[in-house]
């Protein structure tokens, strides 16, 4: 197989992941808040309302399509293409299953594409709000960029205690190395501190609540995309589920082992005939398993603080990434750095 | 310090309301998915005035005393009713709510002290044709079907000394036209009616197995119809008259069976044939039917 054919299906099998499981996670946000309200959410649309978002995407790509008057035509074009690409990007270099087969491409630099990737949300937020020719939207690009700005420095810096632990930047390194720590190897146990700055700061720039100031509706309208409808609309949403599956993916990688867990043939200790699920595409089903599991974990995390929690200030938001995490990633990496030399265990 | 505290606070309330919207989350949720499931509604819901039918015996609990027609504050009820000449009993001839005027206040069923009336829950009765608001007995004792129970007596009330009756909460029997006594029909007998027309069908029966005898009897002696009582009629038990018969039981005061037969008038025929133990019904016409007892 020639390396583009093998690209092209990668990059394909890339967008179709994110595509249908973010078809699938509007659907389960909007069950969730319902269960949360002692509501049912939708049911109309198939069984328990299982196809409402594919109408309601369908009903998005039948709509005109309206630029407005005053808008800036290539920044508010570009705006959700970058959006999206820039979700889509990040799933390059996150582990689906063991080894070289079951990652898209295993750059030994993930951690550092991942936060570049990722940093193109925040010009198309800025680009889609300048764009727009709309004060709500100005607003919103303002406060998102300062919000993700702040919080990338304090998503990074947490990131990099485990960093430290695991000794590469490779997301498939990362979890080989958790894998291979024995029990409490996973770095939920050995960066409990990074584990909460990172799923702060990873809500932050998600815009998810308690975050969202930026597309803030009770005071924005709907921020940053206020002038956005139709297909133009549906990407930005796109990108924004595409992002949450990203982080809880990357969350899993992390924090809890990625795909690492065990299988069927992990019995074949007792039952020799087990032995076949450690061939073939066993590993990579039971890698694939353990993966969705983490993720879908952390993304149901992620939809319970949305219906927990009302939506900070802006003065409350800043104060919470300056004051708050970046000096304790900070002490966290020095905290680090003393255990993983005093401590045999740790540095395992 | 308050840099800390602060932390801790915020630790706090976010762990405390996971646990509120955690719990929440396993909760059943109390949505009502109303066109697919109906709503559970409460015994006090009113949606529509409806007439109850005494399942016992099949007879509607209504005796056209009036009461209702009178308590109702935007006259939507129309009563138009007869006396029976005899036993001064009355019959609904006419009995109308205008569903368009209702305002389902509620004192119609609390002035009734037969607790015939009850305010049902069957509240999908919208319609675009007003005519159709306007809801005639048939349809009332239809819908007032699935709130009426057995009852050998009509409730008398026991509001007396003032409060509600248990009656103005509906009580849902889901009972249908297969629960009535299958020789009746839906709004054919007064209440009233009841007690004489089973002293009638007892006295009736005893008549026509008398009469059976006594053929028998005549047909072992040649002498005919002289054991017969002239005023009953020699029929079998059980065959549906086909004219209106005056089956008049021995101890009830006897008109004529002329001016019975005259009362009977042509709006009141067709439910008097389907009538098997052959009440005597006055006839539509209250002031001839008094006239003519006269």
């Amino acid at each position: 197989m020639s390396p583009i054919l093998a690209s092209i299906i990668k990059g394909v099998a890339a967008l179709a992941w994110v595509g249908i499981n973010v078809l699938f996670l509007v659907w389960l946000e909007r069950k969730i808040s319902a269960w949360i309200q002692n509501r049912m959410g939708p049911m109309k649309t198939g069984r328990w309302g299982w196809m409402q978002t594919l109408a309601d995407g369908l009903k998005c790509i039948m709509k005109e399509d309206i630029i407005p008057g005053g808008a800036d035509k290539a920044l508010f074009v570009l705006a959700p293409m970058i959006s999206v690409a820039s979700a889509m990007l990040v799933w390059i270099v996150i582990p689906f299953g063991p080894g070289n087969n079951g990652i898209f491409s295993d750059l030994p630099i993930g951690i550092i594409f991942i936060a570049a990737a990722t940093s193109f949300s925040i010009i198309s937020v800025f680009m889609s709000g300048w764009g727009s020719n709309n004060k709500y939207s100005l607003f919103g690009s303002m406060r998102g960029a300062a919000q993700m700005i702040s919080y990338e420095v304090a998503l990074v810096m947490s990131i990099l205690g485990v960093v430290m632990l695991a000794g590469s930047l490779s997301l498939q390194d990362i979890i080989t190395r958790q894998a291979n720590s024995g029990l409490f190897g996973w770095y939920l146990f050995k960066q409990p501190v990074a584990f909460i700055i990172y799923m702060i700061a990873a809500l932050a720039e998600l815009n998810r609540t308690p975050f969202d100031l930026m597309e803030a509706e009770s005071e924005l309208v709907s921020g940053y995309h206020t002038e956005y409808s139709g297909i133009r609309w549906l990407l930005f949403m796109l990108a924004e589920y595409g992002h949450m599956l990203s982080w809880s993916a990357i969350a899993a990688a992390l924090f809890l082992g990625g795909w690492t867990g065990p299988g069927l043939g992990y019995f074949a200790g007792w039952i020799p005939a087990f032995n076949v699920f450690n061939a073939g595409i066993w590993p990579y089903l039971t890698g694939f398993f353990w993966f969705a599991f983490k993720t879908y974990i952390f993304i149901f995390i992620t939809m319970w603080l949305r219906w927990t929690l009302p939506r900070v200030r802006i003065d409350q938001l800043m104060d919470i990434g300056w004051k708050f995490l970046l000096p304790v990633s900070l002490v966290n990496i020095a905290a680090t750095a003393v255990l993983y030399n005093v401590w045999g265990w740790y540095a395992r | 310090m308050s840099y800390w505290s602060n932390i801790w606070a915020g630790i706090k309330s976010t762990a405390v309301g996971l646990g509120v919207t955690g719990k929440e989350f396993f909760q059943d949720p109390v949505t009502e998915q109303y066109p697919d499931e109906m709503p559970n509604l409460p015994g006090w819901f009113r949606a529509v005035p409806l007439q109850k039918t005494d399942l016992s015996t099949g007879a509607y609990k209504c005796t056209a005393c009036g009461l209702c027609e009178q308590a109702c504050p935007v006259d939507t009820i129309h009563i138009e009713s007869h006396q029976d000449p005899v036993t001064k009993k009355k019959f609904i001839d006419v009995y109308e709510i205008d569903m368009s005027r209702c305002m389902l206040c509620n004192y119609c069923v609390e002035a009734c002290p037969f607790d015939a009336l009850v305010m049902g829950n069957d509240f999908e009765q919208a319609t675009d044709n007003t005519e159709e608001l306007v809801y005639d007995f048939k349809r009332l004792l239809e819908l007032g079907l699935a709130y009426s129970k057995p009852e050998e007596q009509a409730v008398k009330s026991n509001n007396v000394g003032g409060g509600l009756p248990d009656w103005v909460f509906a009580e849902k029997t889901n009972a249908t036209e297969a629960d009535m006594p299958a020789d009746v029909k839906l709004g054919e007998l007064s209440c009233f009616v009841i007690d004489d027309q089973r002293k009638k069908a007892a006295a009736k029966a005893k008549a026509d197995a008398a009469s059976k005898a006594a053929a028998e009897a005549a047909a072992k002696t040649p002498v005919e119809g002289t054991a017969q009582p002239t005023e009953l009629p020699n029929k079998p038990a059980g065959a549906k008259p086909a004219t209106v018969e005056p089956a008049i039981p021995a101890d009830a005061p006897k008109p004529s069976a002329q001016a019975a037969a005259e009362a009977a008038k042509p709006n009141l025929a067709e439910v008097a044939a389907d009538n098997k133990d052959g009440v005597p019904l006055a006839g539509s016409n209250p002031e001839k039917g008094e006239g003519e007892a006269k």
